[in-house]
């Protein structure tokens, strides 16, 4: 019996030096799913206790930080996506897609993206990412906020790779064109490209 | 627009994303150090996913939460 107890609690020690500094990770992409801060410190808590219940099935040596989003997310999609609200970037389905390159107007000259980038600060980029359609908006941050493979990301949120990519180019071409058009508003791009 | 060009556009964000293999890579790479606007479609992607990530990547996660979850999973 002692030795169970023992057994538990370095496993729990285990557990939270590996897991715990994740934290940070998680809570991003769980603010980026629900856009709410309360909702997304429970989501987070869940996860964990969640992880921690089946900690004995995580093979150690495999990626950790991808098996915490799997679960993250399974546990978003089964509680919590019902009472997001609707975002309002809408991902065209065509090919009438944003070419960046083209928007920029003067490919040339290093500076143009440098313009629009540099006057965009970090909310900008964030709410941008918030308000893309869900499916679109955690593709995008598993890939660019978190560096997850395709292969990665797709067992993460349970889709064939094939799905990743398509929305990882979308996702990515609706958030520039919004950024662009966010630069555009100030002033900052005039209608030939960068100033 | 060149054949390699076209092939270059097709797989730019799979050669953003590191995802063909080395082989695909140096292949399309030799046309891209020599094809200026394709280097720099390139360059203008990885700048904006380098934004992406910098302005995007969560600070650290508030102790109170972090706390919480310890305290939660002791209770378990």
């Amino acid at each position: 019996m002692k030795e169970q107890i023992s057994e538990t609690s370095q496993d729990l020690e285990s557990f939270e030096d590996q897991a715990l500094p994740l934290a940070s990770a998680l809570l991003g992409a769980a603010l980026s799913m629900t856009s709410n801060r309360a909702e997304a410190e429970d989501l987070v808590q869940e996860t964990f206790l969640r992880a921690f219940r089946s900690w004995d099935s995580f093979e150690k040596g495999t990626n950790l930080k991808a098996w915490l989003f799997r679960i993250l997310t399974n546990l978003y999609i089964t509680s919590y996506r019902k009472r997001r609200r609707e975002p309002t970037i809408v991902v065209p389905e065509d090919d009438s897609e944003f070419d960046l390159y083209q928007a920029l107007g003067r490919p040339e000259d290093n500076s143009a993206e440098a313009v629009v980038m540099d006057s965009l600060v970090d909310e900008d980029v964030k709410s941008a990412l918030t308000e893309l359609p869900e499916d679109f908006r955690l593709t995008v941050l598993l890939a660019d906020v978190e560096g997850f493979s395709y292969k990665e990301i797709a067992e993460i949120m349970n889709v064939p790779i094939g799905t990743v990519m398509s929305r990882l180019h979308r996702g990515r071409k609706a958030l520039q064109k919004s950024l662009f058009e966010l630069a555009q508003q100030r002033g900052f791009v005039s209608r030939d490209g960068a100033r | 627009m060149k054949r390699d060009c076209r092939e270059v556009l097709e797989k730019l964000y799979l050669i953003l994303d590191r995802e063909l293999s080395e082989a695909e890579f140096n292949k399309l790479k030799t046309h891209l150090d020599d094809c200026p606007p394709c280097f720099e479609r390139l360059r203008i992607e990885e700048r904006f996913k380098e934004m992406v990530h910098t302005k995007c990547t969560p600070g650290t996660a508030p102790p109170d939460l972090v706390d919480k979850i310890r305290r939660r999973l002791r209770e378990f």
